[in-house]
């Protein structure tokens, strides 16, 4: 039996859209996929983010990256379930200037 | 004496006249320098109540305690003065080779007092100061002037701290140049300057800094530019602060059309990383800083070809979004000008958009030839001119905002987006609320630079929607943080790269200096030159009200984006305020209580 889907898109914002060379990606993910999980599946499609934003030893971000949801709240537990639709952000630690 | 020089440089411009004065151990302990130092001589030699503009004002520099040393991003100096613009506290840093020069001509200050009869540039040669005619700099811009001293003095050693035409006309937010680029920016140094008469200091030092334990500040130095080179920093580098404008028009606080919007419907085309991809001509660094944040954009082709500049975000928000203009090579030469003329791009920008919305309502004059309305790049650029030169409308918007909406009336301080005079930044406080606390309650008027109470919104440490009590905590220990960096000349962008602030820093200031500092000394004196500031300005006539912030701000919610509907009414600022009070132990109405004053030796010294 096929495991039932959800869609999540995850937009990249400085480095990281500099590393997918992509503004955003839509992801297939088990319906019970967490943040943790979406980052594993993110690290497969890019390996390259493995290291710069993706800590692959904990699954979480890498130091100075944040994991944001809808553009609301910064994602701190990353065994949180995502619900369909929701949108990522993979955002640097913002800097004034 | 290690780490400082144990001396101040009094200058009195009236008299053509200087002396040195010893700063005792205790006092350089418990300020540290930079801008603590700086405060505290402000605090000393200013009468109350002097008109900023006239000769009675005072301006000083003060370097950081690493400023002639191998300590890496540590050579920003402290511009204190009353501000023009805001009659309080003027409070300005910039990165520079000036505090590293001004430390081996062998002071850790310069005190300005009184105003020349003509124009002059003051030549700090080691410990022989020259008053030098400055009729024939008079006139020219920033980066000229820079030159042209050096030029005339035949050194290229020389450093040089600038204001351009903006500071000779008294526009009220005028910076200091300094290093073909860098500026001490915001709150009106310039102005200042210009009321002074003086154009330049001059600055040549061939002595050494010494410090108490070589190898170990060595080794410290060492060990802080392999974290300034690392992921920490990173974000400083590729593409540089202008990559937030994406991100903030993501999470809608990027402030657009004098903040009647907070994100833009199409933000790729004024975005840090298209600005990036087609204007990068090179990254610098700034004096002894490993990290090189400093992103020159150059434009090739077009109306604009050949201008040329480094942009931060907040440039661009400022002369892009705010203004509603998405035409980087007009934001390049508008930012240019800016550093040229000798003008804050923030306060120029907000003040701008100010004018634009006032002009669409048609409470403003039509100026001649210059359409000013938003989205008007040309108009922009056109009026940067005129603002510098006081002619036409830039009479007016010389003043800032506040001024500017007070001669206007007819409602229109409703839009001007300042507090204490001082305009905002481009984070929109509505969908940041301890950052909202933050920028009203701030020393120099509405800055995320000493407050950086945006960093626990935006990284999630809190609800940055909701406004409760323990932000004043929090707001505080950021403040605290901020104006300690400030302080011992340390770049904000450093502060990745010490695990732990205080005890880093703490053994770093014990190896420069030989003297057995502690963390909680550090904490102490953050929080001492906190107050001192709150002082200064309660001593200038601060009353509550004045920590606020516009009312277009907590009468409209957010209108798009993520935090769609939130609003900051005027009695969810209130609690903030007063929980920021308590936390800082002071009074009810914002002062700073005497037993706050006892514990931090700041006891009768309020005028």
């Amino acid at each position: 039996m096929s495991k039932r889907i959800k869609q999540l898109v995850t937009e990249f914002f400085g480095p990281a859209r500099e590393i997918t060379g992509v503004a955003e990606v839509e992801l297939d993910l088990e319906t019970t996929a967490s943040a943790r999980d979406l980052l594993r599946a993110l690290a497969a499609s890019y390996p390259a983010l493995k290291g710069p934003i993706i800590d692959p030893e904990g699954w979480s971000t890498a130091p100075y990256i944040l994991m944001n949801l809808d553009g609301r709240e910064t994602i701190q537990n990353y065994d949180l379930e995502l619900q369909p639709g929701a949108r990522v952000l993979l955002m640097s630690a913002l800097a004034g200037g | 004496m290690n780490g400082y020089t144990g001396k101040a440089l009094i200058i009195d411009l009236t008299e053509r006249k200087s002396e040195e004065i010893e700063l005792s151990q205790s006092m350089l302990r418990a300020y540290l320098g930079g801008s603590g130092l700086a405060v505290r001589l402000l605090y000393d030699h200013l009468a109350p109540g002097v008109d900023p503009l006239e000769p009675g004002n005072v301006i000083v520099f003060a370097c950081g305690v690493f400023a002639g040393t191998i300590v890496p991003a540590a050579a920003k100096h402290s511009v204190a003065t009353k501000s023009p613009l805001t009659g309080m506290l003027g409070d300005a840093m910039a990165g520079s080779f000036f505090s590293h020069t001004l430390k081996r001509a062998g002071y850790d200050a310069v005190v300005i007092l009184g105003r020349a009869d003509t124009p002059v540039y003051v030549f700090i040669d080691d410990h022989t100061v020259y008053f030098r005619d400055a009729r024939a700099l008079w006139g020219q811009e920033c980066f000229a002037t820079e030159e042209a001293i050096r030029e005339e003095l035949g050194d290229e050693a020389v450093r040089v701290s600038a204001i351009g035409t903006a500071g000779e006309n008294l526009v009220r937010f005028a910076c200091i140049g300094n290093d073909r680029g860098r500026q001490a920016g915001r709150t009106g140094p310039g102005a200042v300057m210009g009321s002074k008469n003086l154009k330049a200091i001059a600055v040549r030092g061939s002595g050494a800094v010494a410090v108490a334990d070589n190898d170990a500040v060595y080794q410290t130095s060492c060990d802080l530019i392999t974290q300034a080179q690392g992921p920490a920093t990173g974000k400083y580098r590729e593409p540089g602060t202008v990559g937030n404008v994406l991100t903030l028009n993501r999470l809608g606080v990027l402030p657009v059309r004098n903040f009647q919007r907070t994100a833009l419907d199409e933000a790729e085309g004024i975005s840090g990383e298209t600005l990036h991809r087609r204007h990068h001509e090179k990254t610098v660094a700034c004096a002894a800083c490993p990290i090189a944040c400093e992103q020159v954009m150059k434009v090739a082709e077009g109306s604009h070809a050949g201008a040329r500049v480094s942009v931060d975000y907040e440039t661009l928000f400022a002369l892009g979004p705010c203004c509603d203009v998405d035409d980087l090579p007009a934001v390049i030469r508008a930012a240019e000008l800016c550093d040229t003329l000798g003008m804050d791009t923030l306060s120029t920008g907000v003040t701008l958009a100010w004018a634009m919305e006032a002009a669409e309502r048609g409470l403003l004059p039509p100026d001649d030839g210059v359409d000013l309305r938003f989205g008007n790049a040309d108009a922009m650029v056109a009026m940067i001119l005129k603002i510098a030169r006081r002619e036409g409308l830039g009479e007016i918007l010389a003043e800032g905002s506040r001024l500017a909406a007070q001669e206007v009336g007819k409602d229109s301080d409703y839009f001007a987006i300042h507090s204490k005079g001082l305009e905002l930044p481009g984070y929109d406080p509505r969908g940041m609320k301890t950052y909202a606390l933050g920028l009203a309650v701030g020393t120099r008027g509405g800055c995320h630079n000493r407050s950086l109470a945006y960093e626990p919104d935006l990284k999630g440490k809190v609800d940055r929607f909701k406004a409760e009590k323990g932000r004043g905590q929090i707001a505080m220990a950021q403040e605290d943080v901020a104006v300690l960096l400030d302080s011992l000349g340390i770049c904000k962008f450093m502060r990745g790269c010490f695990t732990d602030l205080h005890e880093e820093g703490a053994r770093l200031y014990s190896q420069a200096t030989g003297w057995d500092v502690s963390a909680q000394e550090l904490v102490e004196a953050g929080e001492r030159i906190s107050n001192l500031k709150k002082m200064f300005n309660v001593r200038e006539g601060w009353t509550r009200e004045l920590d606020s912030l516009p009312p277009r701000l907590m009468q409209e919610p957010i209108p798009d984006g993520p935090g769609k509907g939130v609003s900051l009414p005027p009695a969810e600022l209130e609690l903030l305020v007063s929980d920021y009070y308590e936390a800082r132990g002071w009074t009810a109405e914002g002062e700073v209580a005497p037993a706050t004053q006892d514990r931090l030796g700041l006891s009768g010294q309020t005028a």
